[in-house]
């Protein structure tokens, strides 16, 4: 059904991205993880590989490369073009949310009451207002991907369950 | 079959839609909220380091040699720790008060405490803690106290509203404890005039009975004031009390003033005075001064103003004040009562 390797990859680079957001950035503040009590994880803070870790990862790396792993591992049958397309498909998101911060669409703002979505519209609207934009956040956004691939294609040859 | 394998690419399909969802929702939601206006409900910080820095001097602000603290700490409501510490390095007081490291000047006492954060209400996240202290040291008074800091704290406010910081303490919470020794209450030109070491000795003796026994809750000895004075040609022993209550001038005026003044500071210390300083040949009474506080009740801007109430009692008076062979009017009677400086009468009925 799932190819579980791939699942669990990607599944534990996702837990490593909170952990990035738990231990360097302020999980109080983070609108996704917010609401939830994070402060079992900071005892992770005492092992130094994890410190140490967390100096050369990025969100964006990570973002992609969790979610590039988790949706090939939902595909019926893993074939390398199924995977660039997943890679190509993740690294576009990450890249347009990325040049989000550099446009700044102002036309969102006229949706804020949109019935249903108006809220995450606002979201993205903030987001894309005062987040800031990174060149390096683009190159970690493909290199995410590019390593998911490299993944994919070790994790290929399992059958799928 | 087909069916089931239609069913299952449609899960499949369902799936990817959802991953997409979380995985676009991720990098929306990972911007940090203060800057959206959203509520926050979770400590933004694990713990906080509170420091607690606690000097000893005494009344002319020198280091009290071989002072010990006894001191209990609380993170939050929780008891943290206890423990002692001595006093030991008196040179010098001033000394780089903010480093903190431990051998380097043993002047202070200091306590480093590591705050976890308190939870209970969703629109705060509190780091309180609380150092408790008693003060000793040998020919002082003990004095207890304690030292509370809220560094770090904040408030979450209500849903889309900005943080605003709740704290009010600095990270460092210093505090100079005073000890004071029973001849800080003697004014100097008593200590150099009078030269009977006995009557000192019995002075000091009341001191301590009514600081240790707490005979008096809302009025305080002031310091240096116990002095010899001349009245009439008469020679008083001098004291001088500071009275905290605050009296309601709608409802008081000054002479009801002086009654209660004279029912909750002055009787209470004619007992101990006239078992410990009972000298009528060095003495012909007692001269109470009283400082007494009225304001307005009515105006919350109203500042209290002091009213000095000086009773000159005769020792002979309260003797047979203390033996029930007079009542308090007729002391009172006995005695000259100044209200700021001008002779009043008192009738306690």
């Amino acid at each position: 059904m799932i190819n579980l390797k791939q699942f669990t990859i990607g599944l534990l680079t996702l837990l490593l991205g909170v952990i990035y957001y738990v231990l360097v950035r302020n999980p109080g503040k983070v609108y996704a993880i917010q609401g939830i009590n994070w402060l079992w994880l900071a005892n992770l803070n005492n092992f130094h590989a994890i410190n140490v870790a967390m100096r050369f990862l990025s969100p964006a790396f990570l973002h992609s490369c969790s979610f590039s792993l988790l949706t090939a591992s939902i595909l019926s049958e893993g074939g390398d073009r199924k995977y660039i397309a997943v890679c190509l498909f993740w690294a576009a998101i990450g890249s347009l949310f990325e040049f989000g911060q550099y446009l700044k669409p102002d036309i969102l703002a006229k949706y804020f009451d949109l019935l249903g979505v108006g809220w995450l519209i606002e979201l993205t609207y903030h987001y894309f207002k005062h987040g800031t934009f990174d060149i390096f956040d683009i190159v970690n956004t493909i290199l995410g991907c590019l390593i998911a691939y490299k993944i994919m294609l070790f994790t290929k040859e399992q059958e799928a369950i | 079959m087909i069916k089931k394998e239609l069913l299952l690419t449609m899960a499949r399909c369902a799936a990817i839609v959802c991953l997409i969802a979380v995985g676009v929702f991720a990098i929306i939601g990972s911007a940090e909220t203060n800057r959206y206006s959203r509520p926050s409900y979770t400590p933004s910080k694990y713990s906080e380091v509170h420091n607690y820095e606690v000097s000893v001097v005494d009344i002319d602000n020198n280091p009290v040699k071989g002072a010990t603290i006894e001191y209990k700490v609380f993170d939050n409501k929780t008891f943290h720790a206890s423990g002692k510490y001595t006093f030991q390095n008196t040179s010098s007081i001033n000394r780089a008060p903010y480093k903190l490291s431990p051998d380097s000047n043993e002047t202070y006492f200091r306590y480093e405490l590591k705050v976890s954060p308190d939870t209970t209400y969703s629109s705060w996240i509190d780091f309180k803690s609380k150092l408790e202290y008693v003060m000793l040291a040998d020919g002082y008074y003990e004095t207890s106290g304690a030292l509370t800091s809220d560094y770090g704290s904040y408030f979450t406010g209500s849903a889309y509203t900005s943080e605003s910081p709740k704290s009010t303490s600095e990270r460092i919470v210093q505090k100079k404890v005073r000890l004071y020794k029973p001849i800080d209450y003697f004014s100097n030109e008593f200590l150099n005039i009078e030269k009977d070491a006995k009557l000192k000795s019995k002075v000091i003796a009341f001191v301590d009975v009514i600081k240790v026994q707490g005979y008096l809750s809302d009025a305080y000895l002031e310091f240096h004031s116990i002095n010899s004075s001349e009245f009439k040609n008469n020679k008083y022993l001098k004291f001088r009390f500071d009275n905290s209550i605050t009296y309601n001038s709608l409802k008081l005026n000054k002479y009801d003033i002086a009654k209660h003044i004279f029912d909750d500071v002055i009787r209470k210390i004619l007992n101990p005075l006239n078992d410990y300083i009972s000298d009528p040949k060095r003495f012909y009474g007692y001269d109470l001064t009283v400082i007494g506080h009225t304001k307005s009740f009515a105006d919350k801007y109203a500042s209290a103003k002091a009213i000095e109430y000086r009773f000159y009692i005769p020792e002979g008076a309260v003797k047979s004040y203390k033996n029930k062979d007079i009542s308090g009017q007729q002391l009172i009677d006995k005695s000259i009562i100044l209200m700021d400086d001008e002779r009043i009468d008192l009738k306690l009925q």
